[in-house]
């Protein structure tokens, strides 16, 4: 018996990094601000503050290769969707300034702009959901939500779905395995694995429900749906001072943004 | 006085024409361990769903007759007093994992947690029940992860921690290996000299007759025999009534029609080798 790991649960819940050891809402609070900053602000200036401001958090808190790869999954295509988008729609206009020439395909300036603009913002709001993500874990996200009145019932149906897709996901394999055990093609061109996945969706789906059941007695043996007050095991740190101060910056972030916007809408008209 | 009556039960579920349980009359005191045993569909399952307050609670369904725990109609408890008079463990290993705790320790813990119990109190009857069911190097694993034969002694673990006064447990090796089997049973023999209420519902009937005090076999929904273990299982009409003897049983039964009886049929091995032993 480990009792050094059992009696660690007499801690409070800790990782060993200043960002991830944020309370889970805080953590929330300052992600959900940022992001819909960027949504408002909506300028490419403002999108790459926060994609700098986000990959400095992934390297501090050790996410940085799983976010990078997730980050520019989305960010590749987008920013070069937009910009060509963005020269369909406006390169004929007139008074707009030429950049470049590709392969005799003339680009200009301001449609490419419009088209950074739209792809940083999106990209901004991304990586700062991203790295709220990478370095929260749902549990502790739930627990805390428990912690300020949400049902423990809540808390388990959002938990528990989560690994019921991890579970499905395992059924499938194993399904699949099975079928391609039986001679039956499962690997090659997308219509290949289509034709071998479709047919599995049935038995997964009957598989999950049946366990649904048994789960519920499971849960209710122990003590699930008793009305006394519950108890927890991981107990998150007390929220200190300081994090309350960061959320109250992260609040006047957006309150600024909302500012500034309503601003250059004036200005406009 | 009885701890679990049952008089004159019958129970159909819903949707169903045929009485999964009918007229059933039996009672169950404290402290003894109760084997029950008969055929696939024999209402053995439903008889613990019954007891554990799952019927009428969760099945709804036709109950009629009485079904007491503790002088109180099953009818008048509430699940949630239920389960932390009587502990449930039952077939399926890998959906009585909870699913949302990432390691052994803290699944074993859900049920204390439920019921409130402060955490210094719960992590020193984690740390007991772990070292008693021997799955104390397991604690840092993740449940998901485990097999099939530690995910069930994982859920015997996180019922035990409950320290309820009655154990209910249905077939809980019938989905696992040989050496998961051995493993639940080890538990069960831990549970044994636990002074705890055992009812426990199996078909691996050498097993049975090693550990029940009391038997009861069931046969399409009605209660057939019932009594002492040494006593039921040693009666020939058993056979009739397509329930199993142990092996030893039927060779001290094949020994007094061959008109060389042992001075009484045995059901267990240690039995049969003390009797043989006189014999000679």
């Amino acid at each position: 018996m480990d009792k050094e790991f059992a009696y660690s649960y007499n801690d409070y819940v800790k990782y060993g990094n200043g960002f991830k050891d944020l309370n889970p809402i805080s953590k929330l609070i300052i992600a959900l601000c940022l992001g819909i900053s960027s949504c408002i602000i909506h300028t490419w200036q403002f999108g790459v503050v926060l994609i700098v401001f986000s990959t400095i958090i992934a390297i501090y808190s050790k996410v940085f290769s799983k976010y990078i790869k997730s980050l520019l999954t989305i960010a590749i295509p987008l920013l070069l969707l937009s910009s060509i988008m963005r020269q369909l729609q406006y390169g004929h206009m007139e008074g707009n300034t030429p950049i470049f020439n590709l392969l005799g395909w003339q680009w200009y300036k301001e449609p490419f702009v419009a088209g950074m603009d739209i792809s940083c913002y999106i990209i901004g709001f991304s990586s700062v959901l991203l790295i709220y993500f990478l370095n929260t874990e749902m549990r502790d996200l739930m627990l805390a939500l428990e912690n300020r009145g949400v049902s423990h019932v809540t808390s388990y149906i959002m938990l528990s779905s989560m690994q019921s897709i991890i579970d499905m996901k395992k059924s499938a394999d194993t399904i699949l395995e099975s079928q391609k055990a039986r001679g039956i093609e499962t690997d090659g061109n997308i219509i290949v694995r289509m034709k071998a996945f479709f047919p599995t969706l049935g038995p997964i789906l009957l598989s999950a429900m049946s366990g649904t059941e048994e789960k519920a007695i499971a849960m209710d043996a122990r003590a699930f749906s008793h009305e006394g007050g519950h108890t927890y095991l991981r107990v998150l740190r007390p929220i200190p001072v300081w994090e309350y101060i960061l959320d109250a910056l992260a609040i006047l972030v957006l309150i600024g943004s909302i500012v500034f916007a309503v601003l250059r809408a004036m200005h406009r008209i | 006085m009885a701890f679990i009556e049952l008089k004159n039960v019958s129970y159909k579920y819903p949707y169903t024409k045929n009485y999964a349980l009918q007229d059933v009359t039996c009672s169950f005191e404290k402290g003894k361990f109760y084997g029950i045993i008969g055929e696939n569909g024999g209402g053995k399952t439903t008889l613990c769903n019954l007891i554990r307050g799952l019927i009428p609670h969760f099945y709804l369904g036709k109950l009629t007759g009485e079904c007491l725990i503790e002088g109180k109609d099953i009818r008048e408890w509430n699940t949630a007093e239920l389960s932390s008079q009587i502990g449930y463990v039952f077939q399926n290993p890998f959906t009585q994992i909870s699913g949302i705790k990432s390691t052994v320790f803290e699944e074993v813990a859900i049920g204390l947690e439920n019921l409130g119990v402060p955490k210094d109190e719960m992590i020193e009857r984690v740390i007991d029940v772990c070292n008693q069911l021997d799955i104390g190097h397991l604690i840092r694993n993740n449940p998901n992860e485990l097999s099939g034969g530690q995910r069930q002694r994982v859920a015997f673990a996180s019922i035990i921690a409950m320290d309820t006064d009655t154990l209910v447990i249905d077939e809980p090796t019938s989905q696992l290996d040989p050496e998961g089997t051995e493993n639940v049973f080890k538990i069960i023999n831990t549970l044994k000299h636990s002074n705890k209420t055992i009812i426990l519902v199996e078909h691996k009937i050498d097993l049975i007759a090693e550990f029940c005090d009391e038997i009861l076999v069931m046969e399409n929904g009605t209660v057939v025999f019932n009594g002492p273990a040494h006593e039921v299982l040693t009666k020939r009409e058993l056979l009739d009534h397509k329930a199993s003897i142990p092996e030893v049983a039927r060779f001290g039964l094949a020994m007094e029609d061959a008109g060389k009886p042992l001075p009484r049929v045995p059901v267990t091995m240690d039995e049969a080798y003390k009797l043989i032993k006189e014999r000679r």
